[in-house]
């Protein structure tokens, strides 16, 4: 028995000793996530854009109309595929969002969009933007549904990297892609326009999200703008995607109707530069200014006129 | 490296045991027993992953399993047999060891095959010092979350490992036990998961001679 016992401890022993090796077996990797905590903050979107009382737009971020900002998020891996998506709706531009998700370890490009929609609860009842081939980075777009938003179609857009090699917390900034351009029409009050018309022939038709670009068609704009000219100024404010030489032309026209007076006039929509384009009807004289706000002499006038949301 | 230089002296002590049993008639020179044991386990984990930080805690549970002890010659010249300076036990022991952390119990049950060598210091004293194997049968729970890494445990399942164990153990002439020993585990839990179980482990045991 004895002899049983010490030949089976023996054998286990050499057993263990030659399945010993140099190098201890490591196993085989685990897939292990990482939380990655994002933290998103969109107030730069609105944060410079103004009224024509040289009044904050959106002041603190807040929506003044009951829109409400959705926050659109998507995690892409080192291949350009999304391995994850997600939309938040928030009451306004001052409400961070906090998103977690858990991933492997890699190389990642993270994208959130931030615009402004009209909802009920989660189903979005209008919307300026519409986001299209969402599973691949290369061709995420951002289409311009070419609705007149005004201020309200503010969009911002943040693309980041990030290499995940342990839990992570990042902060991300959205910045506006666009810019708000103010088309603003003084001296109205000469008595014999009747009508004012105003077109530009450029469009953005979609954001490249990968490239960082607009998409800008040429053809086919339909931007034609009959105003009746019975007030002392109008103005007009429309988002712009990045866009070079946009034509704005203009004309003022009798009752016949006949123009009175036309003119034209070239500039340049880039990201994040709010400008005021001052069209001087009675002289033709106009101006294009990258700044925030009108001047005060502007405000005043503006009190006396009227435009449209 | 120094990893390998442990197994590389453990196998020399183990040589030396089973020489100064093979220089000899093996009955005479042999005294072979079978046993039991069991004890509680103080176990942890050395965490050497830069990607998870968190301070591991000690886990208390058991071990319990068979054993079969070798004792070599005699001390004296007239002295019975399996009194020498020399031994070698071989175990096989259900061991369950784990941390804790932030209050979770975390849970690794093994199979161990510790080939452990003895020096007898007196007759009934030994020091032991040897390698084991481990296989993982289980873990609990199958998945945590740890300073926000989500780690599929369940996945360790089936993994072998080594490690050395150094310790001491008291023998009394009726066959009780009674040891302590320290298990350092020298394999990581996976290439990713640079985590190496160590385990204060106290046993008692019995020897039927």
């Amino acid at each position: 028995m004895k002899n049983i016992i010490t030949s089976i401890a023996l054998i286990a022993g050499m057993l263990f000793f030659t399945s010993c090796n140099d190098k201890p077996d490591p196993g085989k990797d685990l897939d292990i996530k990482y939380q990655l905590t994002v933290s998103i903050n969109t107030k730069n979107v609105v944060k410079d854009l103004k009224d024509l009382d040289n009044t904050d737009a959106f002041p603190g971020g807040t929506i003044d109309d009951g829109s409400h900002v959705r926050v659109n998020f998507f995690i892409y891996d080192a291949d350009g595929a999304n391995v994850y998506e997600s939309t938040q709706i928030v009451d306004d531009f001052s409400k961070s969002v906090e998103i977690k998700n858990s991933l492997k370890p890699g190389d990642y490009t993270l994208v959130v969009a931030a615009d402004m929609v009209e909802n009920t609860g989660d189903k979005i009842e209008f919307a300026c933007w519409e986001f299209k081939n969402t599973d691949d980075l290369e061709n995420l777009r951002i289409v311009d549904l070419q609705y007149n938003g005004f201020k309200y179609k503010a969009m911002g857009v943040s693309k980041s990297t990030i290499n995940l090699e342990k839990a992570e917390s990042v902060k991300i900034n959205v910045e506006p892609v666009g810019a708000l351009i103010t088309f603003y029409f003084s001296n109205l009050y000469v008595s014999e326009i009747a009508y004012l018309y105003y077109t530009w022939d450029k469009n953005s038709d979609y954001y490249l999200v990968n490239e960082e670009k607009s998409n800008v068609s040429n053809t086919d704009v339909e931007n034609e703008y009959e105003i009746e000219a019975k007030y002392t100024g109008f103005y007009d404010q429309r988002y712009f995607l990045p866009v070079q030489n946009v034509t704005l032309t203009w004309a003022t026209l009798d009752a016949k109707p006949a123009i009175i007076k036309q003119g034209s006039t070239t500039f340049n929509a880039q990201q994040a530069v709010n400008q005021i384009i001052t069209v001087d009807v009675r002289t033709g004289n106009t101006k294009v200014e990258t700044k925030s706000a009108i001047s005060l002499e502007d405000i005043e006038k503006s009190r006396k006129m009227q435009g449209k949301k | 490296m120094k990893q390998k230089r442990l197994i590389m002296l453990t196998l020399l002590m183990s040589a030396m045991c089973l020489a100064s049993y093979a220089q000899g008639e093996a009955p005479k020179q042999l005294k072979s027993s079978f046993g039991v044991k069991a004890g509680m386990n103080l176990s942890t984990i050395s965490n050497g992953d830069a990607s998870i930080h968190f301070s591991p805690a000690m886990k208390a549970d058991f071990h319990m399993g068979l054993l079969a002890n070798l004792h070599f010659g005699y001390r004296d010249e007239g002295a019975p047999v399996g009194t020498g300076w020399f031994g070698l036990q071989p175990e096989l022991l259900y061991s369950r060891q784990g941390f804790a952390v932030d209050g979770e119990a975390i849970g690794f049950d093994y199979l161990t095959l510790p080939v452990m060598a003895k020096l007898y210091v007196t007759r009934n004293i030994n020091i032991e010092a040897g390698p084991y194997l481990s296989y993982l049968l289980s873990t609990s729970p199958a998945t945590t979350v740890i300073d926000d890494a989500e780690i599929p445990l369940s996945n360790l399942k089936s993994k072998t490992g080594i490690g050395v164990g150094i310790g001491a153990e008291y023998e009394t002439r009726q066959g009780l036990t009674v040891g302590v020993r320290y298990n350092l585990g020298l394999s990581d839990m996976a290439n990713n998961l640079q985590w190496k179980s160590n385990t204060l482990a106290v046993s008692v045991g019995w020897l039927f001679f």
